[in-house]
């Protein structure tokens, strides 16, 4: 197992070049999108096996056609063994 | 124990509890000390030793510094953090390595060194000592953070 | 639906983005929330500095769980500083307060007695006991208030009302006093109108910074984040750096300047005399812009008037007076404060004196001057606001980007709340003032009240509460949202004597047993930060809202609903005189809560769900009490004053859309907001035709001061020969009362240190590690040298934090103030320190 290094991201993308970006983006390895606003907002997650491809996946994002701009809201990053246990409710 | 003697044992118990209640005495920070009396003088209290990387209590606080930073020079010419923590240098210094984050400036883009608004870590990286906090903080963290 | 901890954690990462941009996730969101796993982001400014930085808060089954930096807010874009980090954390300490407690012995209330838990009704009880006895007996001048520039907009509007209205007292003083008040004078003198003209957005387009007497490097952090990001990026901006003594801002320093206190007078006519003598003055600007007048010296030292200082000084009975000057007269006066007479009195070397100077007379170079408690908590620091505004107005540097002067706040709402809501002895909301009958008569039309109600006379400031505490002047008085016993100057002489007088009632609220509330005589338990709905007002005139997230622990109140709930104990016939009332009459049986807030007006919006743009919902503790958006009520009808006020340009926008903006800068006209003030292009209310407008002074023209360096009050002699620097430190806001108790923080920096020179250490037996003792005329306290470290004092001078209880201080400064804003000089007074 080699950790678990995540990534929320929140795109902004041209409000009329919405779909485009966004099949774009759900085209890129790692990369789950889960949500959109209409004021060109798309919600997504980041998910490799290190945070170098992390940041490559990220940098990617950004330069990608129709992208106004990619925030890093939230970043995970653990070498823990123990990921796919369940968490106690 | 039979119901009318819990009955009983409780009764007692909050009488004893509402009869005369004076708040536990106020304390302030100050604790035993009043506030015309002079300080004590203060203990010796020393920087945690270098040890493993300290547990964080949520996924976005920033790491606590697990050795002294007291000679930790951070200026227009150098960086003393960086030169154990960068991505080239922290294999060999068996150091953490700073977080993707601290490559994108205020506009969200991505550069290839450290963006000048991370340049000063001791603005949100600080050392601990070793010492009893003062007041318990019964803050809670998540269970999957705290495990 | 059992999640491992991989998908826990995707799940918090699409919920904590989605959160940011407002968006709703179906089908997932339903998924955690079944889990209980849900954790919800609402936005809020940050509790602590002027910055204003504004963070996502988590909360999970009523708990505040994490915080982080916002990646939407235009301040900070998603960093915090160390404390911001920690925010989560506040609200927890152990010991936080739950129920009202009076000092009482065998049931009864005693000044001696023991804290005894007691109902809110009976505390209500005898707080309206003795403020009806205190009016009765003395009047109004006889009850006071001490507020906060962390008191939320409408909490600081609510009692300021409750004050100026209800009792008819002008009595009621924020502790941004102690902060603020010289910038304000600063601003009034010069430009008619409070609040700096520029924004943050300068940090991005200057040429050169320059930091009088401003610790930005702990104290607005991000603020310095921005600041080294345009340094290190632009290798020409230059950054100077003006201090008593080297500190972490000096990291970054191209022009580093240790200069003796007090000569920051000096340096800046140093400066005017050079922009003059180098024919840099832009004699364009000048003409059209810019009156030149000079001001009264010798104007004392805010002492109680029976002390020598203020017996010979000239003009202490007209400390703000001025006449007009002519421009050659000008040049003559500054033409004294030559390059020798300065770098000796300074102990500045010539060369860093120069290349200060030319920084501002160079017309290509852009400069933002900043500064903070290195001006304003001095004995003439009125005087320091108004002489570094001469400079940009010699030059025209000013109100445009990258280019002015920007005159840092403290506190997170002493901008919003303290000072735009004016809860000072003289003030009144939108820069109105109560010694104007034209301004008193306006905002009786808006609240509803008689004429003639307020009063006109203003009441006692900061300083001279204590004092009017100590001599029995002051008989029932009420502290919130500070811990003023800790923060105010002399304390052995002034502060402690005068809670501690048997004649005075002192009421203290605040969430934390602090130093100030076991001085009390009753203690009420009070709500923090977003367990209630709140807004604050930045030093960018960034008004940013926030929703309540979580509820407060116990039977804890907010400050607005104390003071709301008191109102009710008291009837216009107990606080109104008797030829108000007979003149009218349909206020007879009213109660203050009738007239300040059942008015129609702050009453007016009825109960509503309030939610985020995601649909969240979230509980608001004092609609739910009173049966009325009571925050929506205070805000829309203190928006008034804004709108329609006697002085133009403080318009704010309206309520909800704040709430669902990172805040907007006010004046607000039309939705948008306003960056750089009185330019045409960029503020609304410049006349046609004019390019710059201080619209704050009738003619539209700002003004230049003449004023000279005069000495300290009290500098080192042969007895007490150091001077003494009381400050902060990065990892603790103010006195500690919350940052003390979150461990992270509190390991980080447990125990206030005293930074000296090592030769003056050893000078006097002491070395680094070795406990001290501090003391001055007034007092001493314990602290452990430091001879190393983020601060390095030259010989001759010590610096001492203030944030720790334990330490206090403030047992040895001076309440020496400025005489023009009342704002106590924190920075110097003269100390001897001795081994223990």
């Amino acid at each position: 197992m080699s950790g678990l290094h995540v990534s929320g991201v929140l795109v902004r993308s041209h409000p009329e070049l919405m779909s485009q970006t966004q099949e774009h983006l759900e085209n890129v390895l790692g990369v789950n999108v889960y949500s959109t606003t209409p004021d060109g907002h798309i919600v997504t997650v980041i998910e490799r096996d290190s945070d170098a491809e992390l940041t490559d996946v990220f940098q990617h994002i950004q330069n990608a056609a129709g992208v106004l701009s990619a925030s890093l809201v939230y970043h995970y990053s653990d070498k823990l063994n123990a990921l796919d246990e369940e968490v106690p409710s | 124990m039979s119901r009318s003697r819990t009955c009983a044992l409780v009764s007692i118990l909050i009488f004893f509890v509402t009869a005369g209640s004076v708040a536990d005495e106020v304390k302030s920070l100050r604790g035993a000390t009043a506030i015309e009396e002079n300080s004590a003088e203060p203990a010796r209290t020393r920087w945690m030793d270098d040890k493993e990387p300290i547990a964080r209590d949520y996924v976005q606080q920033p790491p606590l510094v697990p050795h002294s930073i007291d000679k930790h020079e951070i200026d227009l010419n150098s960086n003393k953090c960086m030169t154990c923590h960068s991505w080239a240098e922290y294999l060999l210094a068996d150091a953490t390595k700073i977080s993707q984050t601290h490559f994108a400036d205020r506009e969200g883009d991505v550069l290839a060194t450290l963006a000048g608004r991370r340049y000063f870590c001791k603005q949100c990286h600080v050392s601990q000592k070793d010492t009893e906090p003062l007041v318990e903080n019964i803050f809670e963290p998540v269970e999957a953070v705290s495990q | 639906m059992k999640l491992s901890r991989r998908e826990f954690v995707r799940a918090n990462a699409a919920a904590a983005t989605a959160a940011v941009a407002g968006a709703t996730l179906p089908g997932m969101k339903n998924a955690i929330a079944a889990q209980g796993d849900a954790i919800r982001w609402d936005k809020a400014p940050c509790r602590f500095c002027g910055v204003g930085c504004s963070v996502l808060v988590g909360t999970r089954d009523g708990n505040i769980v994490a915080t982080q930096g916002d990646p939407e807010a235009p301040v900070n874009r998603g960093l915090n500083c160390i404390k911001g980090y920690f925010l989560s954390k506040i609200q927890y300490g152990q010991d936080r307060l739950t129920q009202p407690l009076l000092r009482m012995t065998d049931g009864q209330y005693d000044k001696n007695g023991e804290f005894t838990p007691i109902s809110w009704d009976q505390a209500f009880d005898i707080m309206a006991e003795k403020w009806k006895a205190a009016l009765k007996d003395k009047g109004p001048t006889s009850i006071g208030m001490f507020g906060s520039g962390q008191w939320t907009v409408w909490e600081g509007y609510a009692a300021a009302k409750l004050y100026k209205a209800g009792f008819r007292s002008n009595n009621i003083e924020p502790n941004a006093r102690h902060c603020m008040a010289s910038a304000v004078a600063g601003f009034i003198r010069t430009f008619g109108a409070d609040e700096p003209m520029g924004v943050y957005d300068d940090l991005e387009h200057a040429d050169a910074f320059v930091l009088w007497g401003s610790n930005m490097a702990e104290m607005h952090p991000i603020l310095w984040s921005r600041l080294t990001d345009r340094r290190l990026t632009h290798d020409e901006c230059k950054v100077a750096v003006l201090s008593t003594f080297k500190n972490r801002n000096f990291d970054l320093a191209d022009i580093p300047i240790v200069f003796a206190p007090q000569t920051d007078l000096a340096i800046l006519n140093y400066i005017a005399n050079h922009i003059i003598q180098s024919g840099s003055v832009n004699e364009e600007f000048l003409e059209k812009h810019v009156n030149i007048r000079r001001g009264n010296a010798d104007i004392g030292y805010g002492l109680r008037p029976e002390t020598a200082l203020e017996q010979n000084a000239a003009n202490s009975g007209n400390t703000g007076g001025s006449e007009p000057m002519s421009f050659e007269d000008y040049a003559k006066f500054v033409a004294d404060y030559d390059l020798d007479y300065t770098s000796e009195l300074s102990g500045v070397p010539k060369k860093n004196l120069q290349a200060l100077a030319e920084l501002y007379a160079d017309p290509d170079k852009k400069v933002v001057s900043y500064w903070t408690m290195g001006f304003n908590q001095h004995s003439r620091g009125t005087w320091c606001n108004n002489l570094v505004y001469n400079l940009h107005l010699l030059t025209g540097k000013i109100s445009e980007p990258g280019n002015g002067p920007f005159s840092l706040t403290g506190q997170p709402s002493a901008c919003g709340t303290a000072r735009e809501v004016g809860t000072f002895a003289h003030r009144l909301p939108a820069d109105l003032v109560v010694a104007n009958e034209a301004h008193r008569t306006f905002s009786e039309d808006v609240w509803q009240l008689p004429k003639g109600t307020l009063p006109a006379k203003p009441g006692y400031h900061a300083v001279l509460q204590n004092r009017m505490l100590k001599d029995s002047k002051i008989n029932a008085y009420w502290v919130m949202c500070n811990n003023n016993m800790q923060a105010a100057p002399n304390m052995n002489e002034e502060t402690y004597p005068g809670y501690r007088n048997p004649d005075n009632f002192i009421v203290v609220s605040d969430p934390y047993p602090t130093v100030t509330a076991t001085a009390a005589d009753l203690i009420l338990p009070t709500s923090m930060w977003v367990e209630k709905e709140g807004a604050y007002g930045n030093a960018e005139r960034r008004t940013q809202f926030w929703r309540q997230q979580v509820r407060a622990p116990g039977e804890s109140r907010s400050d607005l609903w104390q003071v709301v709930e008191f109102s009710k104990r008291f009837k216009v016939e107990d606080v109104w005189p008797e030829d108000l009332l007979s003149e009218n009459p349909e206020y007879r049986g009213k109660t203050l809560y009738d007239v300040l807030y059942a008015n129609g007006v702050v009453n007016k919006y009825a109960k509503q769900k309030v939610t985020d743009t995601a649909g969240n919902e979230y509980e608001n503790d004092e609609m739910e009490h009173f049966g009325y958006y009571l925050q929506k009520g205070l805000y829309e009808e203190y928006r008034v004053f804004g709108l329609k006020g006697p002085k133009k340009g403080h318009d704010l926008g309206d309520f909800d859309t704040y709430h669902s903006t990172r805040g907007m800068r006010w004046p607000v006209v039309d939705g948008k907001e306003t960056l750089w003030r009185y330019r045409a292009g960029h503020d609304p209310f410049v006349a046609d035709g004019k390019e710059i407008d201080f619209y704050g002074k009738p003619d539209g023209k700002a003004v230049i001061f003449a004023l000279p360096y005069e000495p300290a009050a009290e500098s080192p002699d042969e007895e007490y020969d150091l001077w003494l620097v009381t400050g902060r430190v990065l990892e603790h806001w103010h006195s500690g009362s919350m940052t003390q108790r979150v461990p992270e923080l509190y390991r980080a920096f447990p125990d206030a240190v005293v930074y000296m020179h090592p030769e003056d250490a050893k000078a006097r037996g002491l070395r680094r590690g070795v406990a001290a003792k501090l003391s001055t005329r007034r007092g001493e306290v314990t602290m452990q040298v430091e001879t190393r470290g983020r601060n390095q004092p030259p010989q001759g001078l010590i610096f001492a934090p203030w944030f720790d209880a334990r330490r206090l201080i403030n047992k040895l400064t001076l309440d020496a103030t400025c005489p023009i804003s009342k704002e106590a000089d924190f920075k110097k007074c003269a100390v001897k320190v001795s081994s223990v």
